[in-house]
């Protein structure tokens, strides 16, 4: 008798329970795939959303909405004007940023709602659009998939081969609030088609910068040591006399591996020194110019000599823009504290005035299955 | 409770026996006999004279039950017309083995239900006994359930005396001990328990044999019955006991240290103490070899997970947590799941209903139209309730995955306890999603720690933590690695092997 009373309390408790929150299957809801952010010309924000249609008579597969709102969560209650489905921001893949947000100082406040609402995913991709938002998530090319399929897919591919860099919520958080390094986001933009073009890199408030292109992007992640799966670079060889002519004969196209990257931090002459020590094992997997007339070790030289010289023209870059996203100024943090602490509210100034010198070290592995 | 009561107290369902011995008077006899067994037409009473001693006899016996040839050629016929050249009164010449005498009629009662036939003599305060008794029963087959691919094609049949000869075929050892009991008021059930004197645990022993006499009914049908009389937890789904129709396993298990009640008049074995890893075996793990067999093994256990926990998954997933789907099946899965109009536990449960019917109509019927019924019930489901829109797809597969993995399970009283304990997890998850999973999960291994066979922990050896069973777990390690009999039989002696194997290669 007892044991059918516990039964029969069980059930009814677990009957009255609340459980977690409201439940709706997934058919019935809008799930958002792609966010855009942007703002339009009179400056007003432009919320944009696209879902995917589950309907089998639709015609479209995926629904874009495009409105004028205060605040991300505000757009919400437009949004589910429009669609049939509850708006839901679970499953967001990409998160689009339009340029001319960038260009204004605090606009990361407006992300407040990404990071406040847990059920927002926080694994999205960000890109920054060059150009109009509205552009990009209207764009529906019919030899590709699904846009946020596409978009996701692009950007973890060059994320994959090191021509971008992986961008989320989480990781422009920690770089927005970073003392010691600037954020850098990767852009993408609508010209014929929808391309990845780089990084963008950003001031210490978020502010947009410059843009780097990919081969100065794979750079920066060496510097950064932070190469994935795979980095190859083409470089052309000057010292390989000719020009090369109309089939560029003096490219040569090299496969990176096992690159190590040191950093010795000094500090003398009221200046910081940096001293890059990068050693890389490369394999050449296409090369133009018929190799009986270079010796192994000289080609070695060649291709540290151009690696140096692009190296130097990045760090160039970076300095005179006054910002850090390789985040220098995390090393200068753990070995140089206390002349640090002294720079830290304008680090990127201190970094422009620093010393970085960059050794490159090439050993070449194999020069492919032909001689 | 008033009203059960009332009906408990009625008189309990005692026979009457002539508490008397036999009487020396022949006709007395008979007569006695008849009142016991009247309204028995097969009873045959066939008078005679004793040739060699010129006496007055009688034969009694069920015609259907007893061999008629051992009858007329071995019992009536030298007592008909062998003249004995010596007159001692005593010998009775028949030509068996198997005769007792005796003079109470209650044996003599139990001796004419089994086939046995009587004879009474005039002027003899004693009948006789012979043992003539010859059931219909079916030859040895291999066992439908339980088939195997490497061991022996033999089953159990209806005929306890039979079975304990299959299992004595398998362990040719004088420690293997039979005690009989029987049960049953009507049914007077005829048990056999089987164990190895030398191995097995006494205590457990005591254990089995108390339980068993203190069931008081009218007729134990088959060993499922007996079964449920003497489990631990009848309120648990899982079985505690292992019923298994192959002499192999049984013996197998025996020789573990385990302890074997064979039930006359039913196939299955009962096994015990019975552990949770058990019910995960097959005789072919060990004919095997080890690798495919632990493969095979770790296989089981992931069906086992599989069959109770992927509806209620998918329930929670559509339900509450479909951020968790990677984007391409989220897509494939919205737009299957778009066309039908229920929520997904009805969904769920308009399907696992559905195949369970479809499965027990197919164990019931027979098995040209079992097969007819599978194929339009797979045709139905698959097609035709996708196209009207009543599942999705994804259901459907998710249906026939869970229905594989129970089936997967080697043990049937097991693969149907997991089917029933899916449901429960469906409502759970129908009501809280993972954390209703999580819950029933929890109160599942609870129940399952808590819960004993034949007073013996049913989780050894992963309950009680036991690590140098597990060679024979998840994953059978080769045979000479297993030395010993595992903990949870709590076996007297606990070393079975001591293998020297040879290295290979080393001459």
């Amino acid at each position: 008798m007892k044991r059918w009373f516990l039964v029969i309390l069980f059930l009814f408790l677990a009957a009255i329970l609340s459980s977690c929150g409201r439940s709706i299957p997934l058919e019935d809801l809008a799930i958002s795939l792609i966010l855009g952010v942007d703002l339009d010309e009179e400056d007003n924000l432009i919320i944009s959303e696209s879902s995917p249609v589950f309907n089998s008579e639709a015609k479209k597969k995926i629904e874009t909405y495009e409105l004028e709102a205060k605040t991300i969560r505000d757009s919400r209650r437009h949004f589910d004007a429009l669609t049939p489905g509850a708006v839901t921001a679970g499953k967001i893949q990409v998160l689009l940023i339009g340029k001319r947000v960038l260009e204004h100082e605090d606009w990361f406040n407006v992300l407040d709602t990404i990071y406040r609402n847990p059920t927002f995913s926080v694994n999205s991709r960000i890109i920054v659009v060059d150009g109009p938002v509205s552009d990009v998530i209207h764009y529906e090319p019919e030899d590709k998939p699904q846009l946020p399929l596409f978009l996701k897919e692009v950007i973890d591919k060059n994320i994959d081969r090191s021509r971008t860099v992986l961008a989320t919520p989480q990781s422009l958080h920690r770089q927005m609030y970073e003392k010691g390094m600037t954020p850098l986001i990767s852009e993408l933009k609508k010209g014929q088609d929808v391309e990845i073009v780089g990084v963008s890199l950003m001031d210490q408030y978020g502010k947009y910068v410059d843009t780097l292109g990919m081969q100065e992007t794979s750079l920066l992640i060496i510097l950064k040591d932070k190469q994935t799966e795979e980095l190859t670079i083409s470089i052309p060889l000057p010292e390989l006399g000719d020009e090369g002519g109309i089939f560029n004969k003096n490219e040569l196209s090299i496969d990176l591996s096992r690159i190590k990257s040191k950093v010795k931090t000094t500090y003398n002459q009221d200046k910081f020194h940096f001293n890059y020590k990068i050693h890389m094992t490369a394999s050449i997997v296409e090369q133009l110019f018929t190799s009986g007339n270079v010796k192994e070790n000289e080609l070695e030289k060649m291709i540290e000599q151009e690696l140096k010289s692009r190296f130097e023209g990045l760090i160039k870059k970076i300095q005179k823009n006054k910002i850090d996203p390789i985040g220098l100024g995390i090393y200068a943090r753990a070995y140089q504290y206390e002349q640090y602490k002294k720079v830290e509210g304008h680090w990127g100034e201190a970094l422009a005035d620093s010393n970085i010198d960059v050794s490159v070290d090439v050993t070449i592995k194999s020069t492919g299955a032909i001689r | 409770m008033k009203f059960f009561r009332k009906y408990n107290n009625q008189p309990n369902f005692t026979q009457q026996h002539n508490r008397n011995p036999i009487s020396s008077d022949l006709t007395e006899n008979i007569e006695e006999i008849q009142s016991i067994f009247s309204e028995t037409p097969d009873l045959v009473v066939r008078d005679f004279v004793i040739t060699h001693s010129n006496r007055q006899a009688a034969l009694v016996y069920l015609s259907g039950i007893t061999d008629s040839q051992t009858i007329n050629n071995h019992v009536l016929k030298p007592l008909l017309f062998e003249n004995g050249k010596d007159n001692s009164e005593t010998d009775l010449r028949v030509s068996l083995g198997h005769i007792k005498e005796t003079n109470k009629w209650q044996q003599i009662e139990s001796a004419i239900l089994n086939g046995e036939c009587v004879l009474f003599v005039e002027k003899r305060t004693e009948a006789f006994i012979y043992f003539t008794s010859s059931f219909p029963k079916r030859s040895i087959e291999d066992s439908p359930i339980e088939s195997s691919i490497h061991g022996s094609h033999v089953g159990f049949t209806e005929t306890g005396g039979d079975n304990v000869a299959l299992i004595r075929k398998q362990i040719y050892n004088r420690e293997l001990k039979i005690k009989e009991m029987t049960v049953g008021e009507r049914g007077k059930s005829k048990l056999a328990i089987l164990y190895l004197a030398d191995v097995a645990n006494h205590e457990v022993l005591k254990e089995i044999e108390e339980r068993i006499q203190k069931v008081n009914v009218d007729s134990v049908i088959n060993a499922g019955v007996l079964a449920e009389y003497i489990e631990d937890n009848p309120y648990s789904p899982f079985p505690q006991l292992l019923l298994t129709e192959r002499p192999d396993f049984a013996a197998s298990e025996i020789l573990q240290g385990r302890i074997a009640i064979v039930v006359d008049r039913s196939p299955n074995v009962i096994i015990g103490p019975a552990t949770f890893d058990s019910f995960f075996k097959t005789i072919d793990d060990y004919s095997s070899r080890w690798m495919v067999a632990s493969f095979i093994r770790l296989m089981r256990y992931f069906g086992f997970l599989i069959a109770i926990f992927l509806p209620s998954i998918y329930i929670a997933i559509i339900f509450f947590h479909f951020e968790v789907i990677p984007l391409k099946l989220l897509l494939s899965i919205g737009e299957s799941r778009e066309r039908v109009p229920f929520p997904p536990y009805i969904e769920a449960f308009i399907m696992e209903i559905t195949l369970e019917m479809l499965r027990e109509a197919g164990v019931r019927l027979p098995a040209k139209i079992g097969q007819t019924v599978g194929i339009v019930g797979g045709i139905v489901i698959g097609q035709a309730a996708v196209e009207a829109g009543i599942v999705s797809n994804v259901m459907v597969i998710v249906v026939a995955l869970t229905a594989i993995a129970s089936f997967i399970i080697p043990n049937y009283e097991m693969g149907s306890a997991i089917r029933m304990v899916r449901f429960p997890m469906m409502i759970l998850a129908s009501l809280f999603g993972f954390v209703g999973l999580a819950i029933g999960l929890m109160i599942l291994l609870a129940h399952f720690i808590a819960l004993e066979s034949l007073g013996m922990p049913y989780g050894s050896p992963i309950a009680p933590l036991r690590f140098p069973d597990w060679n024979d777990v998840f994953i059978r390690l080769p045979q000479w690695s297993i030395k010993k009999r595992p903990l949870s039989t709590s076996a007297v002696q606990m070393k079975k092997a001591d293998s020297h194997r040879p290295k290979g290669g080393e001459q």
